[in-house]
């Protein structure tokens, strides 16, 4: 959900109105505030901590053009916007060309069936509450696929956002929604502890 | 952290989105290694430059050079063609005390202009510690009255009368090198000092814009002055105090 995202930090329009005179400590401000959101939004997409690296420094230096005007994507705030929003946008953007670049969407996409797949609507795994666990099955996972996961899962976009985003169709962003979190239920499949087990049927028989 | 029990009552109730969505939002964020900032910062167009910092054993020469330099800072603003004597002066001296530190810094001349009539001065080299607190920010050089749309005629109008604030500024600045002293700052000085380097930054970002009216242009230099002034004043006064034993902030609040 869109609520849940690491981005939603409220800027206060004071520090914006600084950063946008161009006063450094303001936009440093920024940048301490938006640099893991940033990094780690670039880390899901990339799965490479230079990437994502990268992601960040060409973000931020996006942020500065942007807020400083020099940019034609620069942040407006219309209709009353959040900034955060729109520094998430460029974020993704900028992680996506870096796969586009690299030719690492098409190479995973080509004769890819966008139709073929049912939504999964099954409940997730036990096992995706372990953190470490759920962060190695993604790393698994292609790169397109990945990405399509964490943008509606962890960023709450909607399946036309992400077609944007990608440059794809909105059946694409669904089926590969669909074929990634099969793939992610196959990896979480790990052997429980009795215990654990028992409790977890007899609350799905209690339910 | 939800527990696999969090999940399915969260499936049940809201469907399978929330529970894959509070799966992700429980992950971690992750923490990109050191220095991006200072990566980013060095690639930004005007980085600001590091702000030395006085050693101990130059304390006491410091403090005999502004006993000169601030009659001199009182003095009426200095004819272009004149020589600054004060900022070479007190770098010479500088100089001269200093003997065994690491690092090295130059100070540069803020304006072009100034360099110009001065080419000593450009290549002044004071031995001191480093630190990375920001100088008031990358001086808006006098240059760049004419990058920017102002036609030659009206630049060429409005050089000499920004002259004598280019060299009243530059003054300022070297005094402000001289003056400054971490190590003797207290709470409040540090913040007004803070504000007023700011307020020097957000006036040099106005100066580098293009196209500005030669008049917008000198009540910017001329704001630029003032703040400078102010900030040079902050850092002697505390200086003064710590020299006394004082405290800047007993000093604000003290009722004699």
């Amino acid at each position: 959900m869109a609520a849940s995202s690491s981005f939603a930090i409220d800027v206060p329009a004071s520090l914006l109105a600084r950063a946008r005179a161009g006063e450094r400590a303001a936009f440093e401000q920024l940048y301490r505030w938006f640099e893991r959101p940033v990094f780690t939004l670039a880390l899901r997409i990339c799965g490479c901590r230079n990437e994502a690296d990268e992601v960040l420094q060409e973000t931020m230096l996006k942020l500065w053009s942007g807020m400083n005007g020099s940019a034609a994507s620069g942040f407006r705030g219309e209709n009353g916007a959040p900034f955060w929003g729109w520094l998430r946008q460029v974020a993704v953007n900028e992680a996506l060309m870096r796969l586009r670049r690299e030719r690492r969407l098409s190479a995973e996409l080509d004769g890819v069936d966008v139709d073929g797949v049912a939504e999964d609507q099954a409940p997730p795994p036990p096992a995706a509450a372990d953190a470490a666990l759920l962060q190695r099955a993604l790393g698994e996972l292609p790169a397109a696929t990945r990405s399509v996961l964490w943008l509606y899962h962890g960023e709450g976009y909607t399946h036309e956002e992400i077609a944007a985003a990608m440059q794809r169709s909105v059946s694409f962003s669904k089926s590969q929604l669909a074929r990634g979190t099969r793939r992610l239920r196959v990896l979480l499949q790990v052997a429980e502890p009795i215990g654990s087990a028992h409790t977890y049927r007899k609350e799905q028989a209690h339910a | 952290m939800p527990d696999a029990g969090d999940f399915e009552r969260d499936s049940d109730q809201h469907g399978t989105r929330m529970g894959w969505g509070e799966a992700f939002a429980a992950l971690p964020q992750e923490t990109p290694d050191a220095g991006g900032w200072q990566r980013v910062q060095a690639r930004l167009p005007a980085p600001a430059l590091a702000r030395a910092r006085w050693p101990l054993w130059l304390a006491t020469a410091a403090s005999l050079l502004l006993a000169v330099a601030i009659p001199l800072r009182m003095l009426p603003l200095v004819e272009p063609e004149s020589p600054t004597p004060m900022p070479r002066a007190s770098a010479a001296t500088a100089t001269a005390t200093g003997s065994d530190d690491a690092a090295t810094i130059t100070v540069a001349p803020p304006s072009p202009a100034i360099a110009a009539r001065q080419p000593e001065a450009a290549t002044q080299v004071v031995h001191r510690d480093t630190s990375h607190r920001a100088r008031p920010s990358q001086r808006p050089l006098h240059a760049a009255a004419n990058s920017g749309g102002a036609t030659p005629t009206a630049t060429a109008k409005a050089t000499p009368e920004l002259e004598p604030l280019y060299a009243q500024s530059a003054q300022l600045e070297s005094l402000l090198v001289l003056a400054r002293d971490e190590r003797v700052a207290s709470g409040t000085s540090a913040a007004l000092s803070g504000e007023l380097n700011a307020r020097v930054a957000a006036i040099d970002a106005a100066l580098s814009q293009s196209g500005l009216e030669p008049q917008r242009r000198a009540d910017l230099w001329g704001q630029r002055v003032d703040a400078l002034q102010r900030l040079v004043g902050i850092e002697v006064t505390n200086r003064l105090y710590a020299a006394r034993g004082q405290s800047y902030d007993a000093a604000l609040v003290s009722i004699d």
